[in-house]
């Protein structure tokens, strides 16, 4: 597509908007009524569905040009930061005119990657669950109601502010030096200290204590103290 | 890293709510952004645009381009980049955590003209300025 994105895949996504807006989804990257942006050589439109306590769902429509005058565009389903995904369509040479068939094809799978993506949420399951020996999964099956109970509990409560949930995790850490800790592990601590908050903050807090070398990436979520 | 203790907005801020940059180039500790390409956008972006681009503080590999950089792994990793100037940039809005990414990203807003783009070799005398993609290894 080059420096230009196709007028009619603009006037599509200003058309989906509104329908996502009624599956509680908002344009993510929306200012004086321009979505999206590009991403590097790909157009990307993300509509964002904002859960309290619950991970964020995402419908992206991605488009890139295939060099000619035709294009490859792909409608997913995410959650938070790609822990779970699922790509709903993938259209191969779609001409940049886009007639009516392959817009209403465009617009059945976002409405089905919004909905999906709910799925998403509501489908957290520990990959690990059938490895696990059994005496552990007691153990994981109990983070994942502790957090699902707090959430019921706190969803009232106001909201941890990010940057004391930053340093909460910085406390954690700085606590068990010895300790290796995902994702989903300081998520619920935090709840059990008493800190309403949510992944995306937890996620951001850790990141950011990664970025400035406190703690150290063990593998993909998982993170310990550098300070042993 | 980025300087002065520039707070980075968690994944999900929606643009409207990321602070309009004013010191991007006291942020970035006088660092480029870049903004990486397909292959097939290469000389595209020569002049400049003025849609709305992401753009990243941080270099890549290619491999690491699609998980860093929230890329659909279809379009392939990218093997291009435009260095742009950050004191050259208007209407930079971030940052912000890359969504489903593990990178850091700006959002210019309109775009980016095409004095933004860094050189790449010294101008010879009589010739145009020495910009466009570098590629990337």
């Amino acid at each position: 597509m080059g420096a230009r994105s196709p007028l009619m895949l603009k006037r599509l996504t200003q058309k989906l908007s509104p329908q996502l807006e009624e599956l509680g989804f908002e344009a993510l990257d929306e200012l004086d009524g321009v979505i999206g942006a590009n991403r590097h050589g790909v157009w990307d439109w993300t509509w964002i569905r904002r859960r309290r306590i619950a991970p964020s769902c995402y419908a992206s429509l991605y488009g890139w040009s295939n060099g000619g005058n035709l294009l490859t565009l792909e409608a997913w389903a995410r959650l938070e930061r790609d822990e779970q995904r699922s790509l709903v369509r993938h259209f191969d040479d779609v001409a940049f005119e886009l007639d009516q068939e392959v817009q209403s094809e465009l617009i059945r799978a976002m409405l089905e990657a919004a909905r999906r993506s709910a799925y998403l949420a509501e489908a957290i399951v520990p990959s690990f669950f059938e490895e696990e020996p059994e005496d552990q999964l007691t153990g994981r099956w109990r983070d994942v109601e502790i957090a699902a109970s707090v959430a019921d509990a706190v969803h009232r409560l106001e909201r941890t502010p990010y940057q004391a949930v930053y340093s909460a995790a910085r406390e954690l850490f700085t606590e068990f030096p010895d300790q290796n800790w995902r994702n989903q592990d300081v998520l619920v601590a935090l709840l059990e200290r008493g800190f309403p908050t949510d992944r995306a903050d937890v996620n951001a807090a850790l990141s950011e204590l990664a970025s400035t070398e406190e703690i150290e990436r063990v593998s993909r979520g998982v993170y310990r103290s550098r300070n042993r | 890293m980025l300087g002065g203790r520039t707070t980075i907005a968690p994944i999900g801020t929606p643009l409207r709510s990321l602070p309009r940059v004013n010191n991007l180039s006291e942020q970035l500790c006088d660092r480029l952004l870049l903004r990486y390409l397909l292959q097939s956008d290469v000389g595209t972006f020569l002049h400049g645009t003025s849609e709305p681009q992401f753009v990243t503080p941080t270099p890549y590999e290619p491999d690491e381009t699609i998980p860093m950089l929230a890329l659909p792994p279809s379009a392939g990793p990218r093997t291009f980049v435009l260095l742009l100037k950050p004191e050259r940039l208007h209407d930079v809005y971030g940052p912000r955590w890359v969504q489903f990414g593990g990178g850091i990203e700006y959002i210019l807003f309109r775009g980016f003209s095409e004095n933004a783009i860094a050189h790449v070799a010294p101008s010879l005398p009589d010739t145009r300025p020495a910009r466009w993609e570098l590629e990337v290894h």
